[in-house]
Parts: structure tokens; sequence; C-alpha cells
């Protein structure tokens, strides 16, 4: 499949000459005072907490950094490739409540979390499980990483995601995760896990994200160095002006993990959107989250880096049509485009704000259909069915013909929500509208979930692991 | 005579180099700062809200008519008087200890003083105790309290149980805002009030004085 380009190639290197020019002029914030250090040794200008990044330096840096990398799994056959000609969907991240048809909006709790693990786990489209789908708001917050990663440790083979909330967190990840998947170095070989990391935008990295990027990086761990540049609020109102602020973020970020360890592997995160003008407030729903995501795709390229941008992404306050064509129009763009890591791929709506059980079912038929378009095909024989078309000829049928019978499964989705029949059945099954059909899926999914089997000695430490951090 | 519904008109565009100009020229002519104010600027302020509530004006444009409704403040002080100046009340705001996200709690500053309050802007990343020790000094009527983290959110609830500890409790109003936050949480943890952004805390704020 080929992909869609937002900017002409000349386009490109005016926007990578303006991101270094804004890193070299107008310089970055970082008040985290060991990665000023690292920085100013390395070359960089500093002034106060401001670190002045020269062209060179973010050139040379960034080019170290692996153009793809290999998440692994517990089960192997589920390891990620993220790069390349691959998307990964993964599903919300960091929504305080929970939202069902059965019991309303609510805040997360550590079984809200669960079910999503055990949701995420169970839909073939959804390749890694998440690190944060809801906020477990009734446990301490002393408690919550290690809960949420022992959950996704054993309640799912797939790779997972790791704290994106300091270093403290990120050392508790790792420790929690080599119980599983061997020392530090042999987790810098084979990753189980990614972490989301954010700048302090515009153009500033706070202590806490400053602090986990370096860990990571240290034990080189993948990480997402992400912006989100809310265009008109904390980056320029034009689309172009946003992409600068967050492209420089981006940059300082990464130029950050390749001085603390070459190599080490990174996602170039855009995630920036328009301000909602009526309210001040972010709008992930907008046509200018596409554009961006767009764009954001074809800077990863430009820069032969793994990217991450999209996902189903709405405003809308509930299991609507506004939810509906908002995601797909975020997930289409992703998708077309030649993004290879999709975060907030299900579930999510009213901004960030909320994981509902129903559009997270709605969602992963999205990924379906985002996964089938991004198959792309082949120009073969086979395929292009010469003999096939001379066979039936005009006037024919080609349902009961052996190449229709041979391939269909492969070639056609098998939607699981949607609804093609016609009305009268429908209307016989129960005039079931979509949102019933995904809050039957979801109970249905979580009644036939049996989890992973993990070796014995394995899962009797990682027991004891998350006992004495309950006991604490 | 300078016609003060001029003054009103540039200040609901954004105009702050004709807002200043015309003010400047009304007092040039004699005409009352309070009647400048009261007439001319606080009357635009108002009409500037509904049409931000009834969605004929954006955010930027609001703003922009605050931040000129400060200046041209500026200009009328020295010629105020104490009761002339009586505000709507003093209100000590700041972002949650261990939350650093600052736009919307200064949207919000922008738009209380605009609508006359006087502010004390603690910054961010405000521990329960500066915010006890703020309210103290300033006799505070409001403190506004804001987060974006689900994390520091109970910060709220810290701060909202420092100031009963203090005493203080009974003396101010506390108002809360950002994303994570609504109504629901404001009632848990015993907050007086909620908004949902920086129009709607200007209002909440009147209402709580009112």
């Amino acid at each position: 499949m080929g992909f869609f380009s937002y900017f002409s190639a000349e386009e490109l290197v005016r926007i990578h000459e303006a991101t270094l020019t804004t890193m070299e002029t107008t310089g970055l914030v970082f008040t985290y005072e060991p990665a000023r250090n690292l920085l100013a040794r390395a070359g960089c200008k500093i002034d106060g907490q401001r670190v002045f990044f020269p062209k060179k330096l973010v050139e040379e840096q960034i080019r170290k950094a692996p153009s793809q990398f290999t998440l692994y799994a517990r089960n192997p056959e589920k390891n990620v490739v993220v790069g390349g000609d691959h998307i990964a969907f993964i599903p919300c991240y960091g929504a305080p409540f929970v939202n069902d048809m059965d019991k309303g909006r609510r805040p997360g709790t550590l079984l809200d979390y669960n079910n999503f693990v055990k949701l995420a786990h169970a839909v073939p489209y959804l390749d890694i499980t998440g690190g944060m789908m809801t906020e477990p708001n009734d446990i301490p917050i002393s408690h919550r990483n290690a809960e949420r990663l022992y959950s996704s440790m054993v309640l799912s083979d797939k790779p997972f995601m790791g704290a994106g909330t300091g270093p403290e967190d990120a050392i508790e990840a790792m420790e929690m995760a080599s119980i599983v998947f061997g020392s530090r170095e042999e987790m810098a070989k084979k990753p189980p896990f990614v972490s989301i990391l954010c700048s302090l935008t515009p153009l500033g990295f706070d202590d806490k994200m400053c602090g986990a990027i370096m860990e990571y990086a240290k034990a080189g761990m993948p990480q997402l160095i992400s912006s989100l540049t809310i265009a008109g609020a904390t980056g320029p109102v034009t689309m172009e002006g946003t992409l600068i602020v967050q492209n420089a973020e981006i940059l300082a970020g990464i130029t950050l993990t390749q001085l603390v360890r070459e190599g080490a592997p990174v996602i170039f995160a855009g995630s920036s959107s328009a301000s909602a003008m009526r309210y001040g407030t972010l709008s992930i729903g907008a046509p200018e989250m596409a554009v961006n995501t767009a764009a954001t795709a074809q800077m990863g390229r430009f820069y032969n880096l793994p990217v991450r941008g999209g996902g189903a992404l709405t405003d809308s306050k509930t299991v609507d049509s506004q939810a509906a064509y908002e995601s797909m129009m975020s997930m289409m763009m992703a998708t077309l485009s030649g993004i290879h890591f999709v975060l907030h791929s299900a579930g999510i709506l009213e901004g960030y704000i909320t994981a509902s059980y129903e559009k997270f079912m709605i969602d992963s038929e999205i990924c379906g259909m985002c996964k089938r378009i991004k198959r792309g095909e082949e120009i073969t024989a086979e395929k292009l069915a010469l003999d096939v078309i001379r066979e039936v000829g005009s006037g024919g049928e080609y349902l009961t013909h052996m190449h229709t019978f041979k391939h269909f499964r492969q070639e056609l989705y098998a939607p699981v929500l949607e609804e093609r029949d016609n009305y009268s059945n429908w209307h016989k099954k129960g005039s079931l509208t979509m949102e019933q059909r995904a809050n039957a899926k979801y109970k249905e999914l979580l009644e036939k979930y049996t989890e992973p089997s993990m070796d014995p000695e394995m899962r009797k430490e990682l027991d004891h692991y998350i006992k004495s951090v309950r006991n604490a | 005579m300078t016609d003060l519904s001029d003054i009103t008109t540039a200040l609901i565009s954004g105009d702050g180099d004709k807002v200043c100009r015309l003010v400047q020229k009304a007092l040039d002519q004699g005409a009352p700062a309070a009647d400048i104010l009261n007439t001319g600027l606080i009357a635009g302020m108002d009409i500037v809200g509904e049409k931000m509530q009834s969605g004929d004006m954006f955010i930027p444009e609001v703003l922009m008519s605050a931040k000129t409704m400060n200046t041209a403040v500026e200009i009328l002080k020295p010629f105020l008087s104490a009761e002339d100046m009586s505000s709507a009340g003093h209100i000590v705001i700041g972002t949650v200890k261990g939350d650093l996200h600052d736009i919307g709690k200064n949207l919000v500053s922008m738009m209380v003083e605009s609508a006359g309050f006087k502010v004390t802007d603690l910054g961010v990343d405000v521990s329960p105790e500066a915010f006890v020790k703020a309210v103290q000094e300033n006799k505070a009527d409001i403190v506004a309290l804001s987060a974006l983290l689900t994390t520091t959110m109970p910060m709220m609830q810290q701060t909202i149980h420092a100031l009963v500890e203090s005493g203080l409790r009974d003396k101010v109003k506390i108002i809360i805002g950002g994303a994570p936050v609504n109504q629901e949480f404001a009632d848990r943890i015993g907050a007086d009030g909620y908004a949902s952004d920086a129009g709607s805390a200007s209002r909440l704020a009147k209402q709580l004085q009112g």
C-alpha cells in the first residue's frame, strides 16, 4: 500500500529547517538538571533552564535511533514490529472515567482496568494491551503503577505499555517486567513493553517526564517521545506553526535519549490538534487532528523513525454518530498516512476523559477495517483472476466458483458488529443498535475470557511482588 | 463629549489601542472615571460574557476584550476613588502541588480580573500550606484550585483539608476547575463550586460573591 503524503518534499525540508532554527534560537526549557548537564556536554548552549540545540547535534543524534524495533510478547506469536510497513493498534490511555450502557459514567477502577486488559487481549486487531486504559481511582496512587503492570503481564500475553508517570515508576516497571522477561540486558535486546513520555508543551520537559525518559533510554527500553500541542492554545493557531512546536519537542526528547544511550529505540510521537475556540479547550475530533496525523507520519518517515499518531478520537460525550465519524476520520488518516503506532485506537470518548466499553468494541471493528485496508493488494495472476473472469463471462455468477470459495475468507473483511442483514431479519433479532450490539459483545468477550498460562515460578514471584506493594 | 458607547464597542471588538485612546479622551474631556468604568467598560464586558455564552464570540476574542479591559482599568485607576475601586472580591488562585499546567488557570485569572476581582496568582505546583498562607494574608474571598492531571486531583482535597485545619474554611469560598474534575468531584471533596471554563468561572465567582 502506498502512503498518503500531505506535504511535498520541499515543504518537508522547510518544516525541518524551521524546527531546527526554533531549537537553536528559541530553545527548550529542561527543568531536570541531569538532562541539562548531558545536553551541555554534547554542545548545547544553556541559559538558566533553557537549552539551545545546535542543528548539527540534532541531525546527528536522531540518525542514531533505529528505524524499527520489535516488542517481544510473552507469547512469541504476538510479537509486534513497530515501524516499516506495520501498523499497531493500542487501546485508550489515561482516561479517568469509564462509561457503559448499564452503569453510566463513573470514575474508573482497577476492575475496569482489568476488564480492558482482558478485552484488549481478546480483540485480535489490538496488538498491544495498553498501560493505562483507565485510571484505577479506587486504589492508592502509590499502588497504581505496580497493579497496572501486574494485570497487564498476568491477564494477557501480548506486549503492553509501561509506566509513563516518572522515573521511580519507570524503574519499578523494569523491575517487575524482569521477573517475567529476564535481566535488564535481556530486556534491552528483547523489550516486552513500550512507554509514553510527554513534553510539557510549549517547548519544555518537566522533571518527572525527563527523569523517566533518561531511565528508559539508559536501559535501552523503547519509548514514545510524545508532544500534544494545541493549535491556538499551546502552539500557534496555524497547523504549520503547531507542527514546528511539536517537531521541536519530539526532536529535543529524541536527541536526549540518543545522548543517554546510542541506538535506544524511540517512537516519534505527535498527537497535536486544534483548540475548540468556543471554550479554549482541546478538540481531538477536529479535522486538524487528521491533518496533524498525516503531517506527523510524514515527518517520522522523513527522519526514518517509527511514528505514532491518530487514534479512535472523539470529543463526543456518548457513543453516537459524532463519536463514530470522528474516530474513523483519525483512524483512517493514521492508516493511510503510514503511522506505525496508533495509541487510543479503542474506547476514547470526551477528548481522552472517558473510556467507554461499548466504544471499545466499536473501535475494535474500525481497527479491523483499517488493518484490512493497510494490508494492501497484490497484483498477481491469482489475484487478478483473468481466467476466472473469462470462465464466468457475462451474466454468470461467482458465488459458486472455487476461486471465491478459496479466497473469500482472506480477501473480504468479516465484520464482527456491523449489521449487514436485511431489515426484517434485523427487526426479528430485536432491532438492536450498534451500541446495544457492542454492549452484548464486550460482555460476551469478558465471559469467554480465559487467562493465558504463565510459568508457575514467575507467577509466584510476581504475586509475591504485588503482595509486598499491597501490604506496604 | 466622548460617547461611552464607543468605548463599549471598541472593547467588544478587542481593539486595545482604540479603547485606551477613547478612555484617555473621555478623561481629558472631564468624564468621571467611575462612569467610564461602569457605563463604558463593565457594560462592555457584560455583553462579551453574553456573546461568549451564545457562541457569537470565541475564546481568543473574549480574552482580547478582557486584556483590553485590564489595560483600560490601569489608566483609570489614578482617577478612581476607593469606593469606585471596591472590587468584586479577592481571589487567590493557583495550580495545586505536583501539577505544572497553568494555561487554564491563567485564562481564569484574566477573566475574573476583567470581571472586577482582585487576583493573587500563586502560579503552579502550589502546596496546601502556600494556599493557606495566601488566603490568610490577602483575606481572600475565594480560593480557586486548578489541576489537569488525574494524579493531582487528590491534592485539591488535601488543599481543602489544610484550609479546614487552619480554621479558614468558613471564611473563604473554594472553587475548582481543570479537565479531569467535575461538579460531582467538587461536591465530594467539599468545594463550593466547579466551573468548566474561564467564562463560567467568572460567572461562578460573581454568583458566590453575590
